[in-house]
């Protein structure tokens, strides 16, 4: 999954430096909408320690 | 400051995130400690900053560009901030080894800071001139040499170095809290 978000990234990169910026956008925000939901379920984790 | 200037300064910026998505996979092997999930998301965050300053390094500089830069490193500094909370009670330890005093994610959270200021000086500049321009390199990149082309090209390759060690750590799965050996050599 991690990978797949950094690959989502790289592709948008591509994209870029090929010309099809507005595909590059869309990849881009694809990442960033996966990001974010993995940041959220990372987030919202118990935590293992002692207060 | 013209808008070569201000390309110079995102190709630089450009450079610098790499060399530092460059040392975490240096740092990766060199201390044999595995990135854990949200360093892995904070890896995310420096590579999506990048493409931002790369539209810059391609297409010229556009507000555009700079709100994906500032949306990647937005995320960015949440994730390295929520890692920060995580060791923050005295007595917890940090994840992995410190270096030059602080944690990864330390040092994850100062540069994405580090970058949304660099990011806020780049738009106090800005030219209302430089829209026009903006108009005629929207589609087919504009001529990509020299230092601009190779920072680019360096910046992928380095993206794509860490898609392949991701996935040799974690495979297709969900990475573990504590990773100590990757997935593929398991």
């Amino acid at each position: 999954m991690m990978s797949l978000i950094l690959l989502l990234v790289a592709l948008a990169m591509i994209g870029a430096m090929i010309g099809k910026k507005k595909l590059g956008y869309g990849f881009f925000a694809l990442s960033m909408i996966l990001g974010l939901f993995w940041f959220h379920h990372h987030a919202t984790d118990h935590l293992d320690i002692l207060l | 400051m013209n808008r070569n200037t201000i390309v110079t300064l995102n190709t630089l910026g450009l450079l610098g995130i790499t060399s530092v998505l460059f040392m975490g996979v240096v740092l990766q092997f060199a201390l044999g400690e595995l990135p854990c999930p949200l360093c892995l998301l904070q890896r995310v965050g420096f590579a999506a900053v990048m493409f931002g300053f790369m539209l810059n390094v391609i297409y010229g500089p556009q507000q555009r560009h700079y709100g994906v830069i500032l949306m990647a490193a937005l995320f960015g500094a949440a994730v390295s901030l929520r890692q920060i909370s995580l060791h923050v009670i005295p007595g917890t330890p940090g994840y992995g080894s410190p270096i030059l005093g602080y944690h990864y994610y330390t040092w994850a959270f100062i540069i994405f800071a580090m970058t949304i200021s660099g990011v806020a000086v780049l738009l106090a500049m800005w030219n209302r001139a430089w829209e026009r321009d903006a108009l005629h390199t929207e589609s087919p990149p504009a001529r990509l040499a020299g230092i601009g082309k190779l920072a680019c090209l360096l910046a992928v390759a380095v993206v794509l170095l860490n898609v392949v060690l991701t996935f040799v750590e974690c495979g297709p799965f969900q990475c573990p809290d504590n990773p100590v050996d990757y997935w593929m050599f398991n």
